[in-house]
């Protein structure tokens, strides 16, 4: 039984050296190949610029706020660091590595009760895949720690090639074989990282409230410890922040248990910081009431985005 | 839990150790627990169904035995309506509750049956036909009853063939689980190295393939010839590696701790007719329905047309054994008219083969009657794919409709089958070379083909299986095994 076991771990040892040696190729390859036309992969692309205000949180930002529009109207310079069904976590980590090589002067961050309790509102606010070539940076790692289950972080970390195994679809062999992806020049270039969505479901919700389900909704506190070190972060890096609640359809109001108490928890939290906080997913804001400029319950399609990103950048002209 | 996991992975790391590590009187305890940790790690609670149906099925064996004449028949057939019991509720009664309202709805009225709402136990028919058939051998003197509770228990819960098989014997494999296995370096080598091949042909073929024939199957109303018939094949193998592969894993994770399972694939596709295809696919089922059913039935030594009767019906109810649906319904139907249409058929064809000269060309004549034989297999796997009745109608009725749309023309959805030209080409490779190393190890001479061979040529193959796991294998946490929802 020794000699097998002897013999056994001689093979996996053997196995382990190519396995490290494709995981560092693969690291390599996947950090210098991004796929520009993936939002967070786009973000991280960008270098050496510097932008007066950056926005970001989940796809209440990147499908609704116009970063175009704002710079017309303030004349600053901008940039959607948003990604679609992202939570806290992923938005410190994308904010950090991005102000690595880029500076701003103001972040904009989305708050409202889904972003706050994202562990129970979005299906993967921590897309892990997207940001395994990282893993040896240790503030992506401690970020890593805290969002992967603990026996995938550790296989990861100590198994060679089992983070790039488990995602081969996405980190394909041929894709390495082929020389990268195909999208090599991004829309999201010309549109500031935004990508305004059309549609009209909310006209169906409109007729029918039986497309949502009421929900409690309660403030997840791994969701908020994100949220404050986005704002520790900021203010070590000298950069201000000011909050804001994007528009939701009034009707879904109703389907939020605990909607007062967590709005109320919002202002504290940014009075707390001095925030200036813009909350526009109340009633008695215009936008909300009409459903012809929603796509969803949730989300603005083009006409409500750029009407409420024209909104939106009148507010902060003083501000900027 | 999946064989094809980290978490399994850990599992089998730990098991078979202590295993060897525990003293002999408590390793079917030790192994008792893992498989129950095992089976509970897919829904926890329906452990309580396997747990009752192992009591049931206990004492039924210990009664059996002890009893004779119409209380010995009796008491089968209570054990045989309980595990069929379990199998009817949980697998068929919203089945049949759902043609019964289509019937009642033709007829003018409501169904008031209610229907329920469970999630069928994983492998439920496995370890229920597993059950089964010790109590038959039970009753027909072959097997003594196991009066270890905690053994018996083992035997229907060996966490290896637990939910897909292969469906053991107990003459088989009761006294294997008594029995004290010592580390043997051969079985130990042998069981991983067919682990490891299950691993390929499951991750790197099956579920590679998957991808492709999802696309296709999932939006079959988009594709017509070609891209239906490539995806068709697909299937043919996915499931095939799928499920093989399962096999070898299961037989691979037992051989190790010196368990023998019995062989449940021997190169399907290889086989000249539909029954010879029979001999060679799920041997476990297929010659479980063959010893408990066919047989039963009267076999071949009745009247011709009884005879076809008992064909049909044990692949009608083979269909029926894999899910409650239609589609497997007319899956299983199929394979039996196969069958008796081969058998009513047999002096024309042989007459025909002899007049245009096949016959004279063995090579050639073997070559057509595999060809032909795949392709019957392969038709019939439709029926088994497709979601739908609708679906797998639409399927057949477009296989051969060979214009594409030229206004929508897309290569990678007609030829790639919505992937890349790489995926494609490798699923391809690797079907070839799963078909290459089949054949060579099937020859006498190639019993060990790789296992004779020198220490680095042996390493370097064996590196070469374990990186093209690691570089070509699916592991999405969704790449469940096909034959689990059985």
């Amino acid at each position: 039984m020794k000699a097998f076991f002897y013999k056994l771990l001689v093979f996996f040892l053997v196995l382990m050296l190519p396995l490290y040696g494709l995981e560092k190729y693969y690291d390599y390859y996947f950090s210098k190949n991004l796929d520009s036309c993936n939002k967070p992969l786009w973000v991280l692309k960008q270098q050496q610029q510097h932008y007066d205000f950056a926005a970001i949180g989940s796809s209440r930002v990147f499908n609704m706020l116009d970063i175009v529009s704002i710079e017309k109207i303030t004349g600053k310079k901008g940039i959607n660091i948003a990604a679609s069904g992202s939570g806290y976590a992923e938005n410190y980590l994308l904010l950090k590595q991005f102000t690595k090589s880029n500076t701003i002067s103001t972040l904009l961050v989305q708050v409202d009760v889904y972003s706050l309790d994202a562990h129970n509102a979005f299906g993967y606010p921590f897309h892990d895949y997207l940001y395994l070539n990282k893993l040896n940076d240790a503030e992506v790692d401690s970020i890593y720690r805290d969002n992967v289950p603990a026996l995938r972080y550790y296989s990861w970390k100590f198994l060679p090639f089992t983070k790039y195994m488990e995602y081969s679809n996405f980190y394909s062999f041929y894709k390495v074989m082929r020389g990268g992806y195909e999208c090599s020049s991004s829309f999201l270039d010309t549109t500031k990282g935004t990508f305004l969505v059309d549609g009209s479901e909310a006209a169906t919700a409109e007729k029918s409230d039986k497309n949502q389900q009421f929900k409690y909704r309660y403030i997840d506190a791994k969701d908020m410890a994100y949220l404050e070190k986005i704002i520790s972060y900021c203010r070590s890096k000298n950069i201000r922040i000011l909050f804001y609640s994007a528009p939701e359809y009034a009707k879904s109001f109703a389907l939020q248990g605990n909607r007062d108490k967590l709005f109320k928890e919002i202002k504290q939290l940014a009075a707390k910081n001095s925030i200036t906080y813009y909350n526009f997913e109340t009633p008695s804001v215009k936008l909300c009431n009409d459903y012809t400029l929603f796509k969803d319950n949730t989300h603005l399609n083009i006409k409500g985005s750029l009407l409420f990103s024209k909104q939106f950048a009148d507010s902060l002209k003083q501000q900027l | 839990m999946l064989f094809n996991s980290i978490d399994f992975i850990l599992f089998f790391l730990v098991v078979t150790p202590l295993y060897f590590l525990l003293p002999f009187k408590f390793r079917w305890l030790m192994l008792l627990l893992a498989s129950c940790y095992f089976y509970m790690a897919f829904v926890p609670i329906y452990i309580l169904i396997l747990g009752a149906t192992i009591v049931i099925d206990y004492f039924a064996g210990i009664w059996i035995e002890r009893s004779s004449g119409r209380q010995r028949k009796l008491l089968l057939v209570l054990s045989l309506i309980s595990n069929i019991g379990v199998l009817a509720v949980f697998k068929y009664y919203n089945f049949l509750n759902e043609n019964f309202s289509l019937l009642t709805h033709s007829l003018g009225f409501q169904n008031p049956i209610p229907y329920l709402s469970i999630l069928l136990p994983i492998g439920l028919s496995f370890h229920t036909f597993q059950a089964m058939s010790y109590t038959i051998e039970v009753y027909r003197g072959n097997q003594k009853a196991e009066q270890h509770f905690g053994i018996y228990s083992l035997y229907v819960m060996f966490y290896p063939q637990l939910v897909a098989g292969p469906i053991e014997r107990p003459q088989n494999i009761l006294h294997q689980l008594k029995e004290e296995h010592k580390f043997n370096y051969t079985n130990a080598t042998q069981g991983l190295k067919l682990m490891a091949w299950g691993m390929f042909k499951k991750v790197v073929i099956a579920d590679r393939l998957a991808t492709m024939v999802n696309e296709v199957y999932d939006h079959s109303e988009l594709y017509t010839g070609i891209p239906l018939i490539i995806a068709t094949v697909f299937f043919a193998f996915q499931i095939y590696c799928d499920f093989s592969g399962y096999s070898d894993i299961a037989i691979g994770a037992a051989r190790v701790m010196g368990i023998n399972l019995m062989l449940n694939f021997n190169r399907p596709y290889s086989a000249l007719s539909i029954s010879e295809f029979w001999g060679k696919w799920h041997i476990s089922l297929s010659t479980w329905f063959r010893d408990y059913l066919y047989i039963p039935l009267g076999g071949n030594r009745v009247a011709v047309p009884r005879w076809y009767f008992n064909l049909f019906c044990v692949f009608l109810l083979s269909g029926l054994w894999h899910g409650a649906s239609w589609n497997y319904i007319i899956w299983g139907a199929l394979h039996g008219f196969y069958l008796v249409f081969a058998l009513l058929t047999q002096k024309y064809r042989d007459a025909i083969s002899k007049a245009v000269g096949l016959k004279q060309n063995a090579l050639l004549y073997s070559l057509v009657q595999r060809l032909i034989t795949f392709i019957l297999v392969a038709f019939a796997w439709i029926f088994f794919r497709a979601k739908t009745f609708a679906s797998a109608s639409y399927i057949v009725s477009h296989l051969l409709d060979f214009a594409p749309n030229f206004s929508n023309f897309d290569t990678v959805k007609l030829v790639y089958l919505g992937k890349d030209s790489g995926t494609f080409l490798t699923a391809l490779v690797f079907i070839a070379l799963l078909q290459w190393i089949e054949k060579k190890q099937a020859e006498p001479a190639n019993v060990n083909l790789f296992s004779n061979r020198s220490l680095p040529l042996r390493w370097t193959f064996y590196l070469l299986l374990m990186l093209s796991i690691c570089l070509f294998g699916v592991f999405h946490t969704n790449a469940e095994f096909i034959y689990f929802q059985f």
